[in-house]
């Protein structure tokens, strides 16, 4: 008899017994704005995020290794391989967490040795991130999850950094399960939370500094909220209980996330029923601490500035405890508040979160947490001293524990990357333009009703993207951290939109919409992360990116050496200027002869048969290499656009949106008048003649081979030398 | 491994899946999925030799072939749509069940895990590079067989050997199962390398072995605990040389730091002492056509033993064409199932086994005659191994060979065999046939090859092993520990041969295998000669000819050629004849149809051409053989077609 058979004949005999009940799969589920929603129609919605989480892997893990190593996927693939080689000294904040150099080592021990491998755990991140808000479901809602998952799934941005062999995947998708675990512990906490906290935390830790920021993303979150919650139980404790329960006509298990417990499994992203009178206070209250806090947290970071200069006199953690100070004076007053007004501990949602696991659950937090800690920090157990850089100056444990925190701190007084403030923003609105729309509808929606959840991930996005905003670091990689909050922003924002679809104007628009932007979506991640990946016109390319000629180069000079080694017997002598070795230390892992060298004014390496220099030792040597062939050469690009296109007055807003507008169209670059185009730092291959012939015998037309490169139609032509033109 | 190669094994699986429910037989869906990965391969194998016969090989090859599949089981999964959709919910059903719950598909899972990483790891030890730009070789399968495999495959994939001629003997036909090779060599035109598409395609295959072995010894046994055995003892069989030369030799020599650095095979010293290698290491890696043929054994014995009962003739129909497709992929194979096959029809004398039989008969037979080599290799001989090699002619020593070589296998499986008499043990009775065959005759020309029914012994007598231990560990205390202590004592030889192809630095190995200077003739042979070229060239264990552009040679390994039936010493005295005295070589050009003649390091040291003769650039004084076209490094190449036709 088959299963279905069975189950239809236990419906039938229930039938019979006179107690008509409703099968499992029809049990109504409460949903958001009071519809109820089957089960079946949930199963419909997981079908739909399996099958976008199957693209995930698809668009992740297909053709990884198409694009040309970026300066920093080479270094974080060249640790991995020191760590398997035995040869890897210890964390140095320079290079960040080591716990990414011990994963990808074991997919090298796996899998082997190849660019794809080496951006495997990124890839794989990456797929868990486009996964991940299925977690959240019942809060995103029917509408909200799917849209999530697509934004994040479709993202220019999150596919291509999740292709991408730095640790900024894996660290996002760190941070998210520390999102959701945090979500959990503060709605339904459980005993075993604080330890899988505690360990991500460490995990972050052994990942990347910006660890710091998490935590102070969440911790003032927390201090917030527990404002919120001292004021809230204090106000109820008055006699004439303005504030109490909230009545939510037929959701009450969705209500009851509302600020009275976070036990119930039902929480909500919006509370959308008629507010009762009596209740405003409390939304009030919870709304005006959400802005409050992020005001203030704006203008600490105003009040810090983000020109290094001003950071001299003033230094970065006093005012950042001045921020802590008045969050913390916000606490004491409400906490005074409630006191005086006989609040128990209990009646306070985040004291019961933290009482629950118990001391001992704390204390086994804090042990597990250290043994993690120790483990990854000394490569499990087998190197308790440190690497010895100026940067990592003490042992392996000290190291982890102080070492990150000051150079990134020491860092802050530096301006790497980008210097302008409205980085990230920009970037945001030339490819998530979508998410950015629906995330302030989102937003709205939660400062309307403010609910925990909604908090949570309106604070996340917001402090994120003025902290990053702040940080003087602003590298493209940096966005997906912005970018994520911001898309579960974005489905609560579509969530909201949907519930109110029977206002004809408000599908209509969702739908545009959606189908626009996903289309823009899809079309700018091919381009950027398949077709054209890594070429300078896009924003996502940073100046470490090499060129598609350093790849071709090191395979030209593996067969090159086999064939010297063929022909003459001897091994080929190859020297890479410091300045050009990256990522060329990756790619010839396996070469026989050591190729890293400092050459400049009268220090060419006469014995060696083939030289690669940048533009600026060309001109010191331009008289020393007889017999040999010089080749022009490219090994980085980039492009650093002024993002107002050069115009100097509103007069020319036309020519803005036009530079824009070609931009997005077919990712034509605009030169603003100053020689800012897309541009490279160039050099010359130098090849010892009987070399470059031998090459030409074997190869044929085919050598020496450059690779692809991009030319634009309008002004700025083809990718040139930066110090030629300026970029 | 690339979308296309993934996309293309999505593609077969869900071929061999689909004609899983052409079986006539209930199996669960992961049971399917893994069968399927057998038969799909061996499906878009077959479609995909008449596309390529009729286009040639590439990636448009591919996808028609694909396409041909899809369309050819398109109305099984049309008119299984339910079936499927209920085998779907059960797996979902089944997820939630514990581990130990019998119709769980975790342990299932758990062992397709530990298979896919072990088979990953060991199939990227195969190959590596070395400092010359070459290739090394990372373990004794490779280094062996596989150069004969690389041949086959680049021979399908770079020279269109459409034909069927022996790559590594010019004029004879491919009378081998190369089945896998050319499944092999369709992973090529998708992008993968040529060692990428030997690694990938076996790593396919391999993984889903011990998956397989374990859904079939599932049925056999009684239980579980019976089946997990079942494979642990096959996999890991080596004998029990191990408990000596590993516990008394190496591990006290060296301490535990010997686990890194494992100084030799345990299960196979070379056709000394040890003549039955790991099944694993000696077997399913190396004689690559044994990943179709193990996994293909135990699916056609299972539907003959599932339909029992029923005697459905859409199964012995399909079961009948399944092992007359096998000759192509595994001619081993197709004896045994036939073997059994008539021993169960002779139990059982209905008429429904008329319809295994024809098919198998009739698709089968044809292939296996064309494999017949011309030369006749039989011999009859008493107690195979004794006599040879270190093996005295006593009955003393044929016990101690057994023991050696299979520990105390062969007794546990008689045992399995009489205490479950009455349920099915009757039914395996014919496969000590196997253990019969190698004792009195060679078919193949080498005793050595003798070994290859003896695998299929134990593959066979691995469930009643399992069957056997497992009553005894669920009987008491003291019968756990003994279970035990005979597993380890059957295991611990394949176990240490195993892990020592897994860690990769033990012994010799990775040892070199092809030069940089082999690699770039390879390379250019492959990019700038005619694909039926043939070529002169040394005949030793492997060169870049044949191994990196699959042109046809003269003559291959000696060894290998003999294993086929051709007459090696007539070729090989030719090549000398050949390389000795080029001024008379126009002959020995004819009768070959040589269109290039290679010198290069393997020639010289073969043929022992270090003479004076050597011209300034290295080059012999060999202008009677054509033009030369190719002199880099120490290699020359000369064209000879146009001045000897």
């Amino acid at each position: 008899m088959t299963l279905v058979a069975i189950k239809s004949m236990k419906r039938r005999k229930k039938m019979t017994k006179g107690k008509l009940r409703k099968p499992a799969h029809e049990v109504i589920q409460p949903t958001s704005h009071g519809r109820d929603v089957s089960f079946l129609t949930w199963r419909k919605i997981r079908r739909v995020v399996l099958f976008l989480s199957a693209l995930a892997i698809i668009s992740r893990l297909s053709y990884l290794g198409v694009r040309t190593f970026h300066h920093d996927e080479s270094l974080d693939a060249w640790f991995s391989l020191k760590y398997l080689d035995g040869t890897y000294k210890g964390y140095d904040p320079v290079y960040h967490g080591p716990l990414r150099f011990y994963i990808t080592a074991a997919f090298f021990w796996l899998f082997g040795q190849s660019d794809s491998i080496a951006r495997l755990l990124p890839a794989i991140s990456g797929i868990a991130v486009v996964a991940l808000p299925w977690i959240w479901r019942r809060n995103l809602g029917l509408m909200g999850t799917p849209l999530t998952v697509t934004l994040i799934l479709t993202s220019p941005t999150m596919l291509y950094f999740s292709r991408f062999g730095r640790e900024d995947s894996f660290f996002l998708l760190l941070t998210f399960l520390t999102a959701i675990t945090l979500l959990s512990f503060l709605a339904t906490p459980k005993r075993w939370h604080p330890v899988v906290i505690l360990v991500l935390f460490v995990l972050g830790l052994a990942v990347k500094e910006s660890v710091f920021l998490t935590v102070f993303i969440f911790g003032s979150f927390g201090m917030v909220l527990l404002a919120q919650d001292l004021l809230v139980a204090s106000i109820r404790q008055t006699k004439d209980k303005k504030i109490g329960k909230p009545s939510y006509r037929e959701l009450k298990r969705e209500v009851r996330i509302e600020g009275v417990t976070r036990r119930t499994i039902n929480v909500r992203s919006r509370v959308s029923l008629p507010t009762n009178p009596e209740n405003i206070s409390e939304e009030t209250i919870r709304r005006w601490f959400l802005i409050a806090g992020i005001v203030l947290m704006f203008a600490t970071f105003l009040w810090i500035g983000t020109n290094p200069g001003e950071q001299q006199d003033s230094p970065t953690l006093f005012k950042l405890g001045v921020y802590g100070a008045l969050l913390a004076l916000a606490i004491f007053l409400c906490g005074a508040l409630a006191v005086r007004r006989g609040v128990l501990s209990p009646q306070i949602p985040v004291f019961r979160s933290f009482s629950i696991p118990r001391i001992a659950g704390w204390a086994l937090a804090v042990v597990v947490a250290a043994v993690f800690f120790v483990a990854i920090f000394t490569q499990f157990l087998q190197q308790f001293n440190g690497p010895g850089a100026a940067t990592a100056p003490h042992g392996a444990i000290r190291n982890g524990l102080t070492a990150g925190f000051e150079y990134w701190l020491g860092e802050q007084a530096t301006v790497r990357g980008d210097s302008r403030w409205q980085y990230y923003l920009v970037l945001l609105f030339a490819y998530e333009w979508l998410a950015l729309v629906l995330a302030v509808v989102g937003t709205v929606q939660v400062v309307r009703k403010p609910n925990l959840f909604g908090q949570v991930i309106v604070w996340w996005a917001f402090s994120s993207l003025i902290v990053y905003s702040w940080a003087g670091e602003r590298m493209p990689w940096l966005t997906v951290h912005l970018l994520l909050p911001i898309m579960i922003l974005a489905g609560i924002g579509a969530q909201s939109i949907w519930d109110r679809r029977r206002q004809k104007i408000s599908t209509v628009c969702l739908g545009f919409l959606i189908i626009f932007g996903m289309t823009y979506a899809c079309v700018t991640s091919i381009y950027s992360s398949y077709l054209r990946g890594g070429e300078p016109q896009e924003l996502f390319v940073q100046a470490g990116q090499a060129t598609p000629e350093v790849a071709e180069w090191a395979e030209q000079l593996e067969a090159l050496d086999r064939l010297s080694l063929a022909h003459f017997d001897r091994h080929l002598q190859v020297k890479i200027d410091s300045d050009v070795y990256w990522p060329y230390g990756w790619y010839l892992r396996d070469f026989p002869t050591p190729s890293y060298a400092v050459i400049g004014n009268s220090s060419f390496p006469s014995n060696a048969d083939i030289v690669f220099v940048p533009h600026w030792d060309r001109t010191i040597i331009e008289e020393e290499y007889e017999g040999y062939m010089e080749i022009p050469y490219e090994h980085r690009w980039w492009w650093v656009p002024e993002f107002d296109t050069g115009i100097t007055g509103p007069s020319q807003i036309v020519d803005l949106l036009s530079s824009w507008g070609s931009w997005i169209w077919n990712r034509e670059p605009w030169d603003s008048k100053a020689g800012i185009c897309p541009a490279s730092l160039s050099g010359s291959v130098y090849i010892k003649n009987e070399i470059y012939e031998l090459g030409k015998e074997y190869f044929q037309e085919s050598f020496p081979s450059r690779g692809e490169k991009p030319s634009y139609e309008k002004s700025c032509g083809m990718v040139s030398n930066f110090l030629t033109r300026g970029g | 491994m690339n979308l296309l190669v993934v996309l293309f094994i999505c593609g077969f699986v869900i071929m061999g899946f689909s004609i899983t429910y052409a079986m006539g037989i209930t199996l669960r869906f992961e049971e399917r999925v893994c069968f399927g990965v057998v038969i799909g391969s061996v499906v878009i194998s077959i479609i995909g030799f008449g596309v390529s016969w009729l286009m040639g090989v590439d990636a448009l090859m591919v996808l028609v072939t694909v396409a041909l599949g899809f369309a050819a089981v398109a109305p099984l999964i049309y008119f299984n749509v339910g079936k499927i959709k209920e085998d779907t919910s059960d797996l979902r059903r089944r997820l939630t069940l514990p581990w130990k719950d019998r119709e769980s598909p975790k342990p299932l899972v758990g062992l397709l895990l530990v298979s896919s990483v072990v088979t990953t790891r060991i199939m990227q030890n195969a190959f590596g590079t070395t400092q010359d730009g070459g290739i090394s070789a990372g373990h004794l399968s490779v280094y062996g067989d596989w150069s004969a495999h690389l041949s086959y495959v680049a021979s399908f994939a770079y020279a269109d050997n459409f034909s069927l001629s022996l790559p590594t003997a010019a004029g004879e036909s491919f009378a081998y199962h190369f089945g896998v090779d050319w499944f092999s060599a369709m992973f090529v035109p998708l992008g993968s390398s040529l060692l990428g598409a030997l690694e990938v395609s076996t790593a396919v295959l391999a993984i889903v072995f011990p998956a397989v072995m374990f859904i079939a010894c599932e049925k056999f046994c009684s239980n579980r605990i019976a089946a997990a055995i079942a494979v642990v003892v096959f996999l890991t069989a080596g004998g029990t040389s191990a408990l000596y030369r590993f516990f008394f030799e190496d591990l006290p020599d060296n301490g535990f730091s010997v686990l890194a650095n494992l100084p030799r095979s345990y299960a196979f010293d070379g056709f000394d002492r040890n003549w039955v290698d790991n099944p694993v290491t000696g077997f399913l890696y190396p004689q690559r056509p044994t990943l179709v043929g193990f996994s293909s054994t135990l699916i056609i014995v299972l539907l003959l033993w599932l339909n029992k009962e029923k005697q459905n003739v859409k199964t012995y129909v399909f079961a009948g064409v399944a092992t007359g497709l096998l000759p192509i992929f595994h001619v081993f194979a197709f004896g045994v199932i036939l073997l059994i096959g008539l021993g169960w029809m002779a139990i059982e004398r209905t008429k429904s086994w008329l319809f295994f039989l024809c098919p198998s008969l009739l698709l089968g037979l044809p292939v296996l005659i064309w494999q017949l080599p011309d030369r006749n290799g039989h011999e009859w001989h008493f107690l195979w191994m004794l006599g040879k090699s270190s093996w005295e002619r006593t009955p003393i020593d044929f016990v101690y060979f057994w023991f050696l070589n299979t520990g105390l296998f062969i007794p546990i499986a008689i045992i399995g065999t009489f205490i479950t008499m009455k349920k099915f043990g009757y039914r395996f009775l014919p496969i000590y046939s196997l253990l019969i065959i190698p004792n009195i005759a060679i078919w193949h020309f080498w005793p050595g090859n003798n070994a290859k029914y003896v695998v299929f012994f134990l593959l066979l007598a691995a469930p009643l092993v399992g069957e056997t231990l497992s009553h005894l560990f669920i009987r008491s205390a003291i019968g756990k520990f003994l279970t035990l202590l005979l597993i380890a004592s059957l295991s611990l030889s394949g176990t240490l041969d195993i892990w020592r192809a897994l860690e990769g630095s033990s012994g010799p190995y990775p040892v070199h295998y092809l030069s940089g200077k082999d690699v770039l003739v390879g390379e250019w042979v492959r990019d700038n000669t005619e694909p039926n070229a043939v070529f002169a060239s040394a005949n030793t264990n492997v060169h870049p000819v044949r191994a990196l552009a699959g042109r046809t040679v003269v003559s291959g390994s000696p060894g290998r050629i003999n294993d086929l039936g051709v007459d090696w010493l007539a070729r090989e005295q030719d090549l000398k004849n050949l390389y000795k005295n080029s001024g008379n070589s126009d002959e020995i050009i004819r009768r070959y149809h040589i269109d290039y003649i290679v010198l290069g390091p393997y020639e010289r040291s073969l043929f022992s051409l270090q003479d004076s003769s050597a011209g300034k650039s290295g080059a012999f004084d060999l202008d009677n053989f054509g033009t030369l076209i190719y002199d880099i490094g120490s290699y020359q190449i000369y064209e000879t077609q146009k001045e000897n036709d």
